[in-house]
């Protein structure tokens, strides 16, 4: 730790060495330590080293640190400012630092080191520190607005200390310092009245209501009150809005200053950016409608935006000329930028190359307001004299006095010097006051020589020398203005201030004219007594650290106006881009209007031609009315003509039809008279036939009387014996006609009797067709009846008759049986055949019924002696006969034989013998009568037979 | 006869509790009251109705000649048809043919050959053919149903004589018909019939020439029988395809012909009723009603 200690002491000594490379080795070394502390030992060394050496080397890296490291910067410098031997170094560095604005300034406001400071300005006597520290509070006031709260009152306390001391001088410090004092108390008046308008006024109000600080109001504040102008906050603020954060968020630091100075009254303090918000800068606005008209707006708005420029420009040169063109002994302060900002300017000088044929349109009103200012250089000399005597002790050796300086004006706008043009004006100790005396002398040549309006210049070409004039004609307003108020208002401590750091030149001159001389005679110090000429340099050299810190505010407030001019540059820029637009749109507007007028006129033309095509279409329309109208008349009086012609046709038609009509009737009245005659006609032939015919009947009639006569005569003759004649006819006659109808009575009565009995008759035949049917009917029935019974008989016999056959087959068989048993066996039995043939049907007998009818009725002809015959024997016929007409000549055996021979021989023809057999016997007439030898199959056959006639007589 | 509402709604009565036939009695009295029986509305009634069992005998005489119509002459034909019985049978008692101890049924066919003269001789008596066959089943199932020797035989021999006469033509096509009927009744079966070969062994000869005698209980025999007798042989159609439908479970089981063949020869004989009602309700259906249907 000691040996870093050691090392980094070793390295801060050999920080500020003239070696520029080796300085430039060990700032990298200890930037390179600063980034790697950790406890703030290398800081605090740092810091140590800077309160001990005031290095400017040590500012610029303390300035650079990170912001971790902040908190032990704060501490050490906290520390340091409540020490008052390292006070103002510590408010001094404080300075430095604020003035870079690292970026955690804001913490400042939280931090011990803001009371400390405060409390040191309240409570310190030395007037350098609290020029210094108020200078500070004055940088730092618009870094912190939001602390106002807090300290606003430790603010106005310090103001008000501040001023009574100024007025007061209780510490007897010098009367230069004073000025210096007042100077940053008035700066301090306008920061807290810019920023706090209502607290500050309202403080105000109540610290010089009392008595004790009546005298104070009216020697410093009141001045100072004349130089503001009433702060809009006081009509529309509060005290709690003043206070409020939030209000301050919007600005930045350089819009705080700008707003602080555009309450300032006093040209020095100002800006002359008033005008941006005063009523002139409106109606240029209102008016964008002409071209021309905008041209100038725009113009106007870039002048009122770069009023301020030439000031600032100075400023800036001035960081680097001052003792370089003044011949001043002191060394530069910051020779390390001055290089760098010479080339800056350079450059600037190269790229803002004019083309000749402006520079004399320039130069011209310059040179014109050359001439115009140049009335008003005596003043400065005179006010130089005036205060000569003041800053003769303090003025070190100035080798150039402001005149070649203001008679250097001619070549300010030619390019190849235009560094020196712009040095040139810059008197030796840089204030605004004096650039603006600068300005005011060297008039306008310096504005547009700087960098700004050369852009300026290039933007907008036009603009530029209406912008010139403008300013030239703003500049003397402003130098009018300047000198009423001089004549009038009093004096701002700025002015005097610089006035007598101006005469400080001429003093410093006559100072190192007389150490030249010797160094003895010190004639005249600043507080005007017996100098001693030790305290002479320590008040020397807290002026000049005084002046030093007047400095740097004022090269911190260009800063920030520097910052700002970039951001107003932006917006010209910008505006000069929507103005070249705006005319591009302007070029198209115009194109389109034109346009516009070419479509116009064709328009216009296209209706003349369609009014003249229009008026042609009317005429010919009206002819063609015209036309159509007579040929509508035309057509109607065809009309009409051909209405009447139908009329007439019409009458004609009907004439005729009449006529027709009678014409037809004439007609039938012909025919009706022709029908007429004809019949006419006829009747007159009848008549005459009637005529004729009457004629001859009347001859008839007439003959016919004549013979009537005749006869009547006749008749007359025999009437008598017709008479008697005619009776007997009569009588006849009625007498037959009796007979007659009596005859026809007995006839009629006869026919009813016939009817009757013939009706009986019938009816007799009905019923007995009744009777028949019903006869027949049951006849019918009967027969089927008998039919059926005879079926079933009938079926009985042939039953009865197959039986007889099986067993006469079974005879046989039995028989052939015997014969071949007999003959196989012996003769002698053959003639007992009979016996055992007789046996055997014996023995069959009892058995059947039928047989045994057959056997008894065979008894008989078998006790009947046998016939002999020649037929006996194998003739049918005989056989036949026999059985018939004999019926005892056959033996049953023969017969039994013969019937079986016949039904061996042929059975099928013994139905139709039977049938013979009957008939035979049916013409024999007697069947009864015969033996009952006839079997029962005849018999059934038999009655079949008669049945079956019967039926047929029936049928 | 269907006049009276009384009646009308009596019979109605009774069909719906299912008697059947208390009605066709009275019918059927009045019927054979007339004195020339109508044997047309006898035999319509007969096939329309169940007989009444007390006038079947009666009218089976009736409508197969063995009286005549004629109510009259029914005792003298009766006399007539006793010793018609008794001669043929003293004849072949006579010829030794039968003597006490041979069966009723012999005697009788030995009886009916006498009469239609193709009694063998005594000595061949070979044993009976297939004709004699159904003869004799006949006539064992008729000697059931009828008491009388005498009645019996004539039913005999008028039932044979008459249903060949009538039907000897038609008895060739039954099985097709019975094939034609199981087809449209249940073709199931006839395939399997046909496909397992026992449809051309089915007992048609018991079935038809025998009219059912020997395969069918007397009790529903007689009911068939009345059909016959009045004129339809279709019923015997019938019959065999209600015995295989009513089988039919059992018939599907054989596979082989002769396991059917021998099963439908031994039917059982518990539910013979309940086949012969189905089967002439089916006659019925195919048939209608119809009067004189072959």
């Amino acid at each position: 730790m000691s040996k870093e200690q050691l090392s980094i002491s070793e390295l801060l000594l050999s920080l500020d060495s003239s070696e520029l490379q080796e300085a430039e080795h060990v700032r990298a070394a200890v930037n390179q330590q600063l980034s790697s502390d950790r406890g703030g030992a290398v800081l605090s060394a740092l810091v140590d080293f800077y309160l001990e050496s005031w290095s400017n080397q040590a500012a610029l890296l303390l300035s650079s640190i990170r912001e971790s490291n902040h908190k032990v910067l704060l501490e050490k410098l906290t520390e340091a400012v409540n020490r008052p031997a390292q006070r103002l170094a510590a408010v001094s560095l404080l300075g430095e630092l604020v003035r870079k604005q690292p970026p955690w300034i804001h913490l400042l406001s939280r931090s011990p080191l803001l009371p400390a400071l405060l409390r040191c300005l309240k409570t310190d006597t030395d007037v350098v520190v609290l020029i210094t520290g108020v200078l500070v509070l004055v940088t730092l006031l618009p870094m912190i607005p939001q602390t106002g709260k807090q300290h606003l009152y430790d603010f106005f306390d310090v103001f008000g200390r501040l001023a009574s001391w100024s007025y007061k001088n209780p510490g007897n410090v010098p009367e230069v310092h004073l000025l210096h004092l007042h100077a940053s108390v008035y700066s301090l008046f306008h920061r807290l009245y810019g920023m706090f308008p209502v607290n500050f006024i309202s403080y105000l109000r109540l610290h010089y209501s009392m008595k004790e600080n009546l005298d104070t109001f009216q020697e410093v504040v009141k001045p100072m009150l004349e130089h503001v102008r009433v702060h809009p906050e006081l009509v529309t603020g509060t005290q709690d809005y003043e206070l409020d954060p939030s209000r301050w968020k919007r600005y930045e630091v350089h819009d705080i200053l700008i707003e602080c100075s555009r309450l300032c009254l006093d040209v020095l303090e100002s800006s002359c950016e008033d005008d941006v918000c005063s009523p002139p800068a409106s109606p240029h606005l209102n008016l964008t409608c002409s071209p021309a008209l905008t041209h100038t707006a725009s113009s106007s708005v870039s002048a009122q935006q770069l009023t301020l420029r030439p000031a600032h420009i100075q400023a800036d040169d001035v960081t680097w000329s001052p003792s370089m063109h003044c011949g001043l002994a002191t060394p530069p302060p910051e020779s390390v930028a001055l290089g760098s900002v010479h080339s800056l300017t350079r450059t600037t000088s190269i790229s803002g190359v004019r083309p000749p044929t402006e520079d004399g349109s320039t130069q011209q009103p310059i040179r014109a307001e050359q001439e115009q200012l140049s009335s008003f250089q005596p003043i400065p000399k005179q006010e130089t004299r005036a205060l000569s005597d003041i800053s003769s002790s303090s003025a070190g050796a100035i080798n150039e006095a402001p005149p070649p300086l203001l008679s250097e004006p001619h070549p300010l706008t030619s390019t190849p010097g235009h560094d020196r043009q712009l040095s040139g004006p810059v008197p030796f100790f840089t204030s605004p006051q004096h650039i603006r005396w600068g300005t005011g002398s060297a008039p306008s040549g310096c504005s547009p020589a700087s960098p700004y309006d050369l852009l300026l210049e290039l933007a907008l070409p036009h603009a530029t020398p209406l912008f010139l004039r403008r300013k030239t004609k703003e500049r003397s307003e402003a130098e009018q203005e300047e000198a009423w108020l001089r004549e009038d208002a009093t004096v701002s401590p700025l002015k005097v201030l610089d006035q007598l750091i101006i005469h400080g030149d001429h003093a410093h001159q006559h100072f190192s004219r007389r150490l030249s001389a010797g160094l003895k005679s010190v004639e005249r110090s600043p507080a005007g007594g017996p100098a001693h000429q030790e305290s002479e340099f320590q008040c020397l050299r807290s002026q000049l650290m005084m002046v030093h810190a007047q400095l740097q505010y004022e090269r911190f407030k260009r800063q920030q106006h520097a910052v700002r001019n970039r951001r107003l540059l932006r917006r010209v820029i910008n505006a000069a881009a929507l103005e070249e637009h705006s005319a591009a749109m302007k070029a198209q507007l115009l194109a389109q209007d034109e346009e516009i007028r070419c479509l116009n006129l064709s328009l216009q033309h296209e209706n003349t031609r369609y009014v003249n095509m229009q008026h042609d279409n009317n005429t010919q329309r009206d002819t063609l009315q015209t036309h159509n109208r007579q040929l509508l008349q035309q057509h109607q009086e065809a009309q009409t003509h051909n209405q009447k012609l139908q009329s007439e046709l019409q009458e004609c038609r009907s004439q005729l039809k009449d006529q027709e009509a009678e014409l037809q009737r004439a007609n039938k009245k012909a025919y009706n008279s022709e029908h007429q005659l004809s019949q006419l006609s006829m009747k007159l032939s009848s008549t005459q036939q009637l005529q004729q015919q009457m004629f001859l009947m009347n001859q008839q009639l007439i003959l016919l009387r004549e013979t009537n006569r005749a006869l009547s005569e006749q008749l007359d003759g025999g009437r008598a014996l017709r008479c008697t004649e005619a009776s007997m006819l009569q009588c006849s006659v009625d007498v037959e006609y009796q007979q007659l109808k009596e005859s026809d009575m007995q006839l009629r009565q006869k026919l009813e009797a016939a009817n009757h009995r013939i009706a009986e008759l019938e009816d007799q035949l009905i019923t007995k067709d009744q009777l028949i049917q019903d006869q027949k009917k049951l006849l019918e029935e009967t027969k089927n009846q008998s039919r059926c019974e005879l079926k079933a008989s009938d079926s009985r016999c042939s039953s009865l008759r197959k039986v007889c056959q099986a067993l006469q087959t079974e005879m046989l068989q039995l028989y052939s049986e015997i014969q071949q048993f007999t003959h196989t066996r012996s003769q002698p039995q053959d003639v007992n055949r009979p016996n055992g043939g007789g046996g055997v049907p014996q023995r069959l007998r009892p058995s059947s019924s039928a047989l045994g009818v057959i056997n008894g009725g065979a008894e008989e002809p078998n006790a009947s002696p046998p016939i002999e015959s020649p037929l006996a024997v194998g003739s049918f016929l005989e056989q036949h006969a026999r059985q018939l007409f004999g019926p005892t000549n056959q033996s049953p055996v023969e017969t039994e034989k013969q019937e079986e021979e016949e039904e061996e021989d042929d059975p099928p023809d013994s139905p139709p013998l039977g049938q013979e057999v009957e008939e035979n016997m049916l013409l024999i007439g007697s069947p009864q009568a015969d033996p009952p030898l006839s079997n029962q199959s005849q018999a059934g056959t038999a009655r079949q037979r008669q049945n079956e006639l019967s039926i047929m007589d029936y049928d | 006869m269907a006049d009276d509402p009384q009646r009308n709604f009596r019979s109605a009565y009774y069909e719906k509790v299912g008697f059947r036939g208390v009605e066709e009695k009275k019918s059927l009295e009045i019927l054979l009251k007339d004195n020339p029986l109508d044997l047309e509305k006898i035999s319509t009634f007969s096939q329309r109705f169940p007989l009444p069992s007390m006038y079947r005998i009666h009218v089976w005489k009736v409508l197969l000649g063995v009286l005549p119509p004629h109510s009259d002459s029914h005792t003298v034909v009766g006399g007539y048809r006793k010793q018609q019985y008794q001669d043929v049978l003293e004849a072949l008692e006579v010829m030794r043919y039968i003597d006490s101890s041979t069966p009723s049924t012999h005697v009788y066919l030995r009886m009916d050959q006498l009469e239609s003269q193709v009694l063998p001789r005594c000595s061949d008596t070979s044993p009976p053919d297939e004709e004699n066959e159904a003869f004799l089943c006949i006539s064992r199932s008729m000697e059931e149903i009828v008491d009388d020797p005498v009645d019996c035989y004539w039913l005999i021999k008028c039932f044979i004589n008459q249903f060949h006469s009538k039907f000897g033509d038609s008895l060739p096509h039954l099985p097709k018909s019975l094939e034609h009927y199981l087809s449209q009744e249940e073709p199931r079966l006839l395939h399997h019939l046909r496909t397992s070969g026992a449809l051309k062994q089915l007992p048609y000869s018991l079935w038809f020439s025998c009219c059912f005698a020997g395969c069918l209980p007397e009790s529903s025999l007689q009911r068939v029988w009345d059909k016959v007798i009045s004129g339809s042989c279709k019923i015997l159609v019938f019959v065999a395809l209600e015995i295989l439908l009513s089988f039919k479970i059992i018939l599907l089981g054989f596979s082989r012909p002769e396991g059917v063949v021998n099963f439908l020869r031994n039917i059982p004989q518990e539910n013979t009723d309940a086949i012969v009602t189905k089967a002439i309700d089916l006659w019925h259906k195919y048939c209608g009603t119809l009067v004189h249907a072959v």
